[in-house]
């Protein structure tokens, strides 16, 4: 009875139930396996956009470090500077002849992200440095003064960058240091964090790619600290001016420039209009004879080999 | 029993389906790992290589500020025809004059490898395999208002490859490449290195000394203290253990050793109190020696003091060492005419660190005589002999005098303005105070920090 039982097979229930668990496994295998495979798209895709992003990361990042004053004396980098809009000048990286009036070859350069996840790259070659940024106001510009869309060297762009999706702007794409800032002119370095995701809302997140800048070439202002010190000798009082004080953060070598009877413009980045003592070039000045009991007036202006100045004053009173 | 040894079948085939299942799963995580690990990795090679290569350009800027590379200053290995300076550096260079210490980079330095074929290596390099590690190069950045000022171009007929690997323009200023290579990515840079010249704060006095003697008693205007553009100078006499003076002329200071109130127009002022000494400190002595090396007008003190010439004289910064014999007859002299930085050329400054010159002839100088007398000589460190003249000033250190001479060139009451007659053996000149300078270094120039592209 026993052997029988064993060769009876399955009962039509039997059978039912083991092909529901069957197909149940193997559904749910399937599921898991179409899902693993449309993951795996997904993450070719995404590895590509990455790819794409860090190429243009990398690009960023050595324009930005590169960027340079379109001309010396003008303090500061960026052009403009907000969480998705960043523009400046910059060495054009491919050899070829400067324009004339632009020997360093310098180019503008923009990078913003529009309302449609895309990040353009925009430039243009000025043909003299002392040119000014062309239109940011829209992004892209449609202006004529940048490469226009129909040229072949026109606007890179970047393709699903989500820093701002659907209003989004907890995440900016451009950080500036240092922190506390409140003029683009003081901006010395840039924070990149770039959001990058092909199926936005979905599973992964987005990919984050980070890289931080600092503006190498930007130019800071010197500081000039002046005493001015009335002495005694045979002839009368003289004033002995003492600028030695005077410093440059980036360790610039400075000229100095004394001034009698007035002040320092406001604010003070430029020298007086006139006063220049003749030939008071170094720290050190003497100002000459002056009766007793006058209050004479000096200013120093330091400039600095990228010709940013500051100017200080002071006032004596003779004794 | 039985019923359990019949389900054994579909066991086996779940446990299966889960097995796939978990690896397909495991593999595509694993392919999603592999990837984001490649990426920062890549990411993470590039960054070291761009911190690499800027190390290495800090590290050749700071050895370009210790010595400045010109025509003047280039070291001449035994045998070479050229300026030994070396045409690039990297680890395997420490010890290489103007070359960057390899211990300041060594923390950087990366493991061998073998780089992929077609990787991006050095574009200046003549191996065709990529090495990790730094190298710097030094290269003449053109003549002052050149294009290659403004503008690096890497290769090419117009580019920096090709160009001398020092300062051969004497515009003051290199280009200096840095290339860092690490895990097999590369960073390249460039800046341009400017040579930092400084004003030297020099008191501004015709006469400055222990003391001074004039050997004649008449009314020639022997030292001038009124320059031809109506500046007028102190004289700053530090009389101590006074060795000239007679007391008579005149009485303050008496170390004044005039012979007559006359000897000096118009009627001079003494400084009170006198000007400090040493006028030039260690650190301001160093700048001027270095700017003089610079310029190629370094006299070392192994050259005998006696061989020096009035040519070796010229220059806007002439630095002599001297040593204990260039004193007396051992010392620089002087004779015949030779006009010394006579216009159109600058004022110069001529510093005599230990020793004495002696103008014997009726040389004309025109510029600063700064002797710091580190000999502690105490007589006659400078001497205005026969019809010689200083236009400028001259200014000796410690208990060392000055001796002007007596000639005066002959100009009594002299109201010359343009010098086309002398008015004395010592004449002011406030311009040439105005010009003395000092090496202080080099920095990178404003505006001039790139970084190129993979393949420049």
């Amino acid at each position: 009875m026993m052997y029988a039982r064993d060769q009876r097979g399955f009962t039509l229930i039997e059978l039912l139930v083991a092909m529901v668990i069957s197909m149940i496994v193997m559904g749910s295998a399937v599921a898991i396996l179409t899902v693993i495979l449309n993951d795996n798209r997904y993450d070719n895709l995404r590895d590509g956009a990455q790819a794409d992003a860090q190429t243009m990361v990398d690009r960023l990042s050595r324009e930005l470090r590169s960027a340079s004053a379109p001309s010396a004396g003008s303090g500061g980098l960026l052009a403009k500077a907000t969480s998705y809009d960043i523009s400046f000048a910059t060495v054009n990286a491919t050899p070829g002849s400067a324009p004339t009036g632009n020997p360093a070859n310098q180019i503008w350069v923009r990078y913003c992200l529009d309302g449609n996840d895309i990040l353009w790259r925009q430039s243009t070659t000025p043909s003299s440095t002392t040119s000014t940024v062309p239109d940011t106001s829209a992004c892209p510009s449609t202006s004529s003064a940048w490469v226009t869309a129909a040229s072949s060297a026109c606007c890179v762009e970047l393709n699903d960058v989500t820093n701002e999706i659907g209003g989004d702007t907890t995440r900016p794409l451009f950080t500036f240091g240092p922190s506390g800032w409140s003029s683009v002119s003081q901006i010395n370095s840039v924070q990149l964090n770039l959001y990058v995701d092909k199926n936005p809302g979905h599973r992964p997140g987005p990919r984050e790619l980070m890289s931080g800048i600092y503006l190498r070439n930007e130019l800071a202002s010197p500081t000039a600290n002046l005493t001015a010190l009335p002495t005694t000798n045979q002839q009368g009082a003289d004033v002995q001016l003492n600028g030695s004080l005077s410093f440059d953060p980036n360790g610039q070598v400075l000229s100095y420039q004394w001034y009698e009877g007035v002040s320092c413009p406001t604010p003070p980045s430029s020298a007086p209009s006139s006063g220049a003592i003749p030939g008071a070039t170094t720290q050190l000045y003497d100002a000459g004879e002056f009766p007793a009991r006058s209050q004479p007036l000096f200013a120093l202006a330091v400039t600095n080999t990228g010709g940013l100045t500051n100017c200080n004053s002071q006032q004596v009173t003779i004794p | 029993m039985t019923k359990l040894r019949n389900e054994q079948g579909s066991a086996l085939m779940m446990a299966l389906m889960i097995t796939i299942v978990a690896l397909g799963i495991g593999t595509a995580l694993l392919a999603t790992s592999v990837a984001q690990q490649r990426a920062a990795g890549n990411q993470q090679s590039s960054e070291t290589a761009y911190s690499l290569a800027e190390a290495a350009l800090n590290a050749q800027v700071f050895e370009l500020s210790q010595q400045w590379p010109t025509s003047g200053d280039a070291p001449r290995p035994s045998g070479s025809p050229g300026y030994g300076y070396p045409m690039s550096c990297n680890a395997a260079s420490n010890g290489t004059s103007y070359c960057p210490a390899a211990n300041d980079l060594s923390s950087y330095t990366p493991g061998s490898q073998t780089c992929p074929a077609g990787t991006q290596g050095d574009a200046w390099s003549s191996s065709s395999s990529v090495t990790n590690g730094w190298t710097t190069y030094v290269r003449d950045a053109g003549v002052t208002g050149s294009s290659s000022q403004s503008l690096f171009t890497s290769t090419g007929t117009t580019g920096e490859e090709g160009a001398l690997a020092y300062d051969a323009s004497a515009s003051g200023s290199v280009w200096v490449r840095a290339v860092g290579i690490v895990n097999c990515h590369i960073a390249v840079l460039v800046t341009k290195v400017s040579d930092q010249i400084v004003s030297l704060n020099f008191p501004k006095f015709v006469l400055d000394a222990n003391s001074f003697s004039v050997s004649d008693n008449g009314q020639k205007d022997i030292v001038n203290v009124q320059d031809t553009n109506g500046n007028t100078s102190q004289i700053s006499l530090r009389c101590t253990g006074s060795t000239y003076g007679n007391g008579a002329q005149p009485p303050n200071p008496t170390c004044a050793g005039l012979q007559n109130p006359s000897q000096v127009q118009p009627a001079p002022s003494y400084a009170s109190p006198p000007a400090a000494s040493p006028t030039l400190n260690a650190t301001q002595l160093l700048a001027v020696k270095k700017l003089a090396i610079q310029k190629g007008t370094y006299i070392p003190a192994s050259v005998a003091c006696s061989s020096i010439t009035a040519a070796q004289l010229q220059g806007s910064t002439v630095y002599i060492e001297g040593n204990a014999s260039c004193y007396g007859n051992g010392g620089i002299s002087i004779p015949s005419n030779p006009q010394i930085n006579a216009p159109p050329l600058a004022p110069g400054l001529l510093v005599l660190v230990n020793g004495t010159i002696s103008f014997t002839g009726s040389a004309t100088f025109y510029g600063v005589i700064y002797a710091p007398n580190t000999g502690a000589y105490t007589g006659d460190v400078v001497t205005l002999g026969g019809t010689s003249t200083v236009i400028g000033g001259v200014n000796v250190d410690g208990n060392a005098a000055l001796n002007v001479g007596s000639s005066g060139n002959g100009a009594v009451n002299c109201t010359d303005t343009s010098d086309s007659q002398k008015c004395g053996d010592l004449e002011y000149n406030a311009a040439a105070f105005s010009g003395l300078s000092g090496f202080d270094g080099a920095a990178s120039a404003p505006n001039m920090f790139r970084q190129l592209p993979n393949n420049q």
